[in-house]
């Protein structure tokens, strides 16, 4: 299914460039409002209150969305010894076993940070500026769907393309 | 059955499964063994919201590849070869100092190779330095400086067990000059015996490199007097590093532009994001590990066998430099350093100390086989094999591990600027 499979490439193509500008957004968003509470503490000893915890969870958002897009690149950090001693066969197999394997562990990770975020919604706590923690604890369900989708993506255009497609 | 589950994780982790899902299927399987609800992963991963200090690893990221992207690498090798250059061995000399500050300031994530090894070896070559004593000295020289601030492996040993940082970077400080002093000392002696040519010191030149590279002397300047007068708490430090690097890039010397910061902030955010998401699942599997008591029970072990701290520490390193070999930097001190820390403490063992044994021993495994990144990365880059290589590096990991036992058996050297 050719046409299928580049569907999914267009689309995630696009999703790379909305998550490019996301992620610089945020990042620039983080250094400005930094720099200012040092502004603020030094020059006019005051600050936001609630800044370092929205700086914290900046972080955390764009560590995961960070590490969802290294998915599609393959930046993870591995050690990857035995696909090396291998032939082209056995590394088309071993790749795709470990696509699957990560998939499947991801969407492990999804479902349990759904439960956890329902217990949160429930439980209702404020974090700051009325933003409750749950909706701050989004990004692990939302992290855990990409990577899920791109390591099952890997397996589907792996499949699509055999042993042959396998980069060298 | 446990057994088995151990060994098909080992065996995916080997096969190139990314090494975040490894642990977190290890954390998800263990509690799940245990019966308990598997949000707990998710609960102990968001501890990392708590942590004040992973703002300070993203901005000071972030601020390398700035400066990897810049030409601060070929400024830096222009400063330290006017200096330097007319000493015997010179330009070997001038590697190592350009190297060992380059990788301080990007981590040791293999652009220190990419950035200056292109630029160094065709001028080692052109002032008769052997082949192999170059590719081995670049090829080392790529964690070279790991033990400086504001070095990313020191800060995420730092996190992980709770030491201070910038006490830290004080410890480190005496065994990194210590390492490039005697791989300088070593340098010298080829450069003579080799009758390698020696560059002539101008002022004229010393003028035009300073003025050029000037930006980038002064920042560990601006950045660590924040830090140890008291002004600027690290985070804050970092986001300052952040601000000048930017200042300078973009608008003093101007050789970034402003549409090249998105795809550069990606690619740090690619990296901290990967780092981050390892340090996460081992903040869940560590909390299986505590909770059943282990590292405890590991310690009761060792103590009934080894009795002396001169004998641990050398079993230690014997460790630390096989766990060098098969993991990279960032994943073997989330893993381990947990586990260690208790143990070592067991024996009296300082944990600033302790942070700077670690890091000279992976630093080392950065360039040993079968998966030393440098060899990788130096492969690629010269375009030799990393067999070749790897033998090229023999004569400064020997050095290396000479330093290695002295910075182990002398916890002066690193604890004497902290006190």
């Amino acid at each position: 299914m050719p046409t299928f499979s580049d569907a999914l490439r267009g689309s995630s193509h696009f999703l790379g460039h909305v998550e490019k500008w996301v992620i610089a957004f945020l990042v620039s968003l983080l250094v400005v409002f930094s720099l200012l509470q040092i502004l603020l503490r030094n020059f006019f000893s005051t600050g936001v209150i609630w800044g370092d915890e929205l700086l914290r969870h900046g972080v955390l958002w764009i560590s995961f969305l960070g590490a969802a897009r290294a998915t599609v690149e393959n930046k993870h950090i591995r050690i990857d010894i035995l696909p090396r001693l291998m032939s082209v066969r056995g590394r088309f197999l071993v790749e795709l076993v470990c696509s699957l394997f990560s998939c499947l562990v991801c969407l492990t990770l999804f479902w349990a940070s759904w439960n956890f975020v329902q217990d949160e919604r429930l439980a209702g706590d404020i974090a700051f500026a009325s933003i409750p923690y749950w909706v701050l604890e989004l990004v692990f369900p939302f992290s855990f769907t990409l990577m899920a989708l791109r390591f099952g993506f890997n397996c589907i255009d792996g499949l699509h393309r055999g042993p042959e497609g396998i980069e060298t | 059955m446990k057994a088995l589950l151990s060994l098909l994780l080992a065996l995916l982790a080997l096969s190139g499964a990314p090494l975040f899902i490894v642990i977190s299927a290890a954390a998800l399987l263990c509690f799940y063994l245990l019966g308990v609800d598997l949000s707990i992963v998710i609960i102990e991963m968001y501890r990392l919201a708590a942590n004040p200090l992973l703002i300070a690893l993203l901005f000071f990221a972030f601020a390398g590849y700035v400066l990897a992207e810049s030409n601060a690498g070929k400024r830096l090798v222009g400063l330290s070869t006017a200096i330097l250059g007319c000493l015997p061995g010179g330009l070997a000399v001038v590697s190592l100092l350009s190297c060992a500050f380059f990788t301080a300031l990007t981590g040791a994530s293999g652009i220190t190779i990419v950035a200056l090894g292109g630029l160094l070896l065709p001028a080692l070559q052109s002032e008769k330095y052997p082949d192999n004593f170059s590719l081995g000295l670049l090829t080392s020289s790529g964690s070279l400086g790991l033990l400086f601030p504001p070095s990313l492996p020191m800060i995420i040993y730092g996190v992980v067990v709770g030491a201070s940082i910038p006490q830290l970077f004080l410890a480190g400080l005496l065994p990194g000059i210590f390492m490039v002093l005697l791989l300088s000392i070593y340098s010298m002696y080829k450069g003579v015996r080799g009758e390698c040519r020696i560059i002539a010191f101008t002022f004229r030149e010393l003028f035009m490199a300073s003025q050029g590279a000037v930006w980038e002397i002064l920042l560990p300047v601006v950045v660590f007097g924040g830090i140890y007068s008291g002004i600027l708490a690290l985070s804050e430090a970092a986001a300052i590093t952040v601000f000048y690097v930017l200042v300078v890039a973009l608008l003093i010397n101007r050789d970034v532009k402003l549409r090249q910061m998105p795809a550069v902030v990606l690619k740090t955010v690619m990296m901290v994001g990967g780092i981050i998401i390892i340090l996460g699942a081992a903040l869940a599997f560590n909390s299986f590990l505590v909770d059943q008591q282990i590292p405890g029970r590991i310690l009761d072990w060792i103590q009934t066998h080894v009795e002396s701290k001169f004998v641990f520490l050398l079993i230690l390193n014997v460790f630390l430099l096989m766990v060098g070999c098969v993991l990279d930097i960032y994943s073997a001190l989330v893993i381990v350093a947990p586990l260690i820390v208790p143990i070592a403490q067991g024996y009296d063992i300082n944990l600033l100390h302790l942070g700077v044994i670690f890091l000279t021993n992976l630093q080392i495994g950065y360039s040993t086989p079968p998966i030393g990144m440098n060899l990788f990365i130096a492969s690629l880059r010269f375009e030799e094999s990393i067999l070749h290589l790897g033998v090229a590096s023999l004569p400064f990991l020997g050095i290396l591990l000479v330093a290695l036992a002295i910075i182990t058996f002398v916890p002066e050297l690193s604890l004497f600027l902290v006190r």
